[in-house]
């Protein structure tokens, strides 16, 4: 993750002003660097832990230590086992049929300009309507069950899928695409060698933000029809006052988000780099 | 311009409507000789959509939940600029808590529901406190960004010719940011609205979702199929008015050159 | 005016230090127009900088004489202007307010300002543009407003690195006539950095040349050719011509001190 001392491609080495070729100095400070997000991190931690323990925080927040407790003995349970992996396959489900679907629509639409003109308009309305809204119909429909959840997360992925890889297959150049044809690459191939790597790293920031999106989704879907996963646990939790437990669900939940972020950002810095280093070449 | 002109000017401008218009007639036509509970005719919702949301429904519930959302979304720009300028300029300070802006970004916000019901339970405060409390993260995120990365160039201009602080800030590294500050604002507002619908549809005692949500328990499937279509087009419009506010607050970044 | 002893700078790395210049002396009569020319990453950028009061030294030092200030942060008496003009200015404010900007900590009243900017934009000749965005403006408009900026300054040393590189031949032609034209009206001192050796003779009273990096300065040539410089005569004068030799020769041959 990026933070504020990350330097940045094209700053200056004048920067950061140095007058002193010392390595001693220059080492040291960059531990500190390292150290000091986490160090402060904990110290927060700690000023929360002593204003629960001292009754300043209600007891609606317990104090951390309760809390990493109660993770501590809940993690290794299966009953908590299930509810991660139940969550987590309601997200990939939901991001997969979305992925499909909606980077198979902007292939479609970016390849054939016409089809484009004729729905983007409407296109754009649905675009800004979050999955969520869709949920009393679909919970109708469906019932309380994980197809509920795979559905709409599938419907909030859908839409930055589709919208990226338009962008990503609108992008291309045209002196691109025209040399593939002077040069009689079949159709599969200029998919392959052409379309494909052009869009891949617009594919890859879709599936960044979509999986975002769907984690979003499934824990509200849980959280609302009672679905088996870890929003349910949490409800579960809340409604009978068991705070630590609650808290260290919802802290998972965040660490899940942080995972898939992480992961996925390098997946697309990965393609983006493979990206740049082609468009540097052709502009 | 001659008269066949405006004509044609006038009749390429409705063209973007025809997709719209078919679609809208179709669902009508599809549906209208429809006995299944699930799909109502389309005639029967828009009665319900006139007769609730154009009704007594505007002040019961439309404003409540709009007034949550506003009064979330207002408090999570005005604290998340000030404190994402202020960290834009504290780099290190920035560092330090990098960790935890980076976890409250990534949390699932809809997580955060049944902690703001057990800490603060329901009503309208916790609700706002809520949609704020989300909204804050996109919002100072993209200011600390946009605050840093001022162009190089442009702060050697300013150092040379001796601005003051206050100068920088105000002339420079605001406008700077903006583009990247109303990006994250735009992102908030999203964000916002799902906020809105999701605590609305876990538990309130008005609001747009609520009612949505009652009426699909209680199976008044017309008044749930209004209440989908109202909250469509109001995500709808909040996004269209921001992007004609945006486009004229940075009319100037179209033509900003390119790092 | 200016006196350069010694300059000295590194910057550090993840290895042994980087030595841009290493040592870099000369000064700079009060009125005169000196040009620096350098072998591409002779460090004339970071010169400038250092002079500038934007960078800090390594070693040796930079001294206002009139004043006997050492320069270490931005001084009151330098305005400079930038390679990367479009990057320079502020795309959200309209050229009057980029030009006025810098003038609101000299001048508290505000008639007064308006009177100097708008006098600065018609020496540059940009009058009737005070209300333009600068990105509609061309490239060389915009390096204008960049000058009108400085002057409006009113500062007694103008820095200009590499100002007119960015623009296309003809422009470069204009606006070096431009600001030989403003250091005659102003009397300003100015001290512009060029890679491009036409220019340096062409504007300079004396031509500094640098080496490649570690940079020291390899000479220091005074240019007689006769004011007021004309593009088409100065340039068609044969002693042009020996002094451009002159400088080139020294260029490519410049010798490339090898770190140590």
């Amino acid at each position: 993750m990026t933070s504020a001392l990350t330097p940045r491609a094209g700053v200056r080495a004048a920067a950061l002003p140095s007058t002193s070729p010392d390595a001693g100095p220059e080492r040291g400070r960059r531990a500190l660097v390292v150290v000091l997000p986490w160090a402060t991190t904990v110290a927060l931690l700690a000023v929360s832990e002593v204003l629960s323990r001292t009754g300043v925080l209600p007891e609606e927040i317990p104090p951390v230590t309760d809390v990493l407790a109660a993770g501590w003995q809940l993690v290794p349970t299966a009953k908590f086992a299930t509810s991660l992996v139940v969550t987590l396959v309601q997200v990939a489900v939901g991001l997969v049929i979305g992925v499909v679907v909606g980077v198979a629509a902007g292939l479609a639409l970016g390849s054939v300009p016409l089809l484009y003109r004729l729905t983007h308009h409407v296109l754009d309305f649905f675009r800004f309507i979050p999955a969520i809204v869709y949920l009393p119909v679909v919970v109708l429909l469906m019932g309380a069950t994980p197809w509920t959840a795979f559905l709409l997360a599938a419907l909030g992925t859908v839409w930055p899928m589709l919208f990226q890889t338009y962008y990503g297959v609108a992008g291309i150049s045209t002196v691109l695409s025209d040399t593939a044809r002077v040069f009689g690459l079949r159709r599969h191939q200029r998919l392959a060698h052409v379309v494909l790597p052009a869009v891949s790293p617009f594919v890859a920031t879709g599936l960044r933000i979509s999986a975002a999106h769907a984690l979003v989704v499934v824990v509200a879907v849980q959280l609302i029809t009672a679905i088996p996963g870890l929003g349910r646990d949490i409800a579960v939790y809340a409604a009978n006052a068991v705070y630590p437990r609650m808290y260290a669900l919802v802290a998972v939940v965040g660490l899940v988000g942080v995972a898939l972020n992480a992961v996925l950002a390098a997946v697309e810095r990965r393609s983006l780099h493979w990206h740049s280093a082609y468009r540097e070449g052709w502009t | 311009m001659t008269a066949a002109g405006a004509v044609r000017r006038r009749g390429r401008a409705l063209v973007p409507l025809i997709v719209p218009a078919a679609l809208v007639a179709a669902w009508w036509f599809a549906s209208a000789a429809s006995t299944s509970p699930y799909f109502p005719p389309l005639s029967r919702i828009l009665t319900t959509f006139a007769d609730n949301w154009l009704g007594d429904r505007v002040v019961s519930d439309v404003l409540p939940s709009l007034g949550r959302m506003l009064a979330g979304f207002c408090a999570a720009v005005v604290v998340g600029v000030g404190l994402g300028a202020l960290l834009g300029r504290l780099p290190l300070l920035a560092h330090a808590l990098n960790p935890v802006l980076q976890f409250g970004r990534a949390l699932p916000a809809t997580a955060l529901v049944p902690v703001s019901i057990a800490v603060l339970g329901i009503g309208d405060v916790p609700k706002i406190l809520l949609i704020a409390f989300v909204t804050v993260f996109p919002v100072m995120l993209n200011t600390i960004d946009g605050v840093r990365n001022i162009d190089p160039v442009l702060e050697d201009v300013t150092r040379s010719y001796r601005l003051t602080r206050r100068q920088r800030l105000w002339h420079v590294q605001l406008p700077a940011a903006a583009p990247q500050v109303v990006a994250g604002i735009r992102i908030a507002l999203s964000v916002a609205f799902v906020m809105m619908i999701v605590s609305e549809l876990i538990a309130a005692t008005n609001g747009i979702g609520f009612v949505t949500l009652i009426a699909q328990q209680s199976f008044r499937v017309p008044l749930m199929w209004s209440g989908m279509i109202l909250l469509g087009i109001l995500g709808v419009a909040v996004n269209v008015l921001f992007a004609m506010v945006e486009r004229r607050l940075l009319r100037w970044y179209a033509h900003a050159p390119e790092e | 005016m200016l006196a350069v002893e010694n300059l000295q700078k590194s910057y550090p790395t993840a290895g042994a230090p980087l030595e841009v210049l290493r040592d870099v002396s000369f000064t700079v009569a009060s009125g005169e127009f000196v040009t620096v020319v350098g072998p591409s990453g002779a460090g004339k950028t970071t010169l400038l900088r250092c002079l500038a009061g934007l960078l800090p030294r390594s070693g040796g030092s930079v001294v206002l004489t009139d004043t006997g200030t050492v320069v270490d942060a931005p001084p009151q008496e330098i305005a400079c202007v930038f390679q990367d003009y479009s990057r320079s200015l502020m795309p959200w404010s309209r050229v009057w307010r980029n030009v006025e900007l810098p003038l609101r900590n000299t001048i508290r009243d505000r008639g007064e300002r308006k009177r100097v900017v708008d006098e600065a934009l018609h020496q540059v000749g940009l009058d009737g543009f005070a209300d333009s965005y600068p990105w509609q403006l061309s490239g060389g408009m915009q390096q204008r407003v960049a000058i009108a900026r400085a002057i409006a300054y009113r500062p007694r040393f103008l820095i200009m690195d590499e100002p007119f590189a960015s623009v296309d031949a003809q422009t470069r032609a204009d606006l070096e006539d431009l600001v030989l034209r403003i250091r005659q009206d102003a009397g300003l001192t100015v001290l512009l950095v060029t890679h491009d050796i036409d220019e340096a003779v062409y504007l300079g009273d004396r031509v500094i040349v640098l080496s490649s990096r570690p940079s020291v300065v390899v000479d220091v040539i005074d240019v007689d050719l006769p004011h007021p410089r004309s593009q088409v005569n100065t340039k068609g004068l044969p002693r042009f011509a020996e002094l451009r030799t002159r400088v080139a020769k020294l260029i490519t041959r410049a010798p490339v001190t090898a770190a140590p």
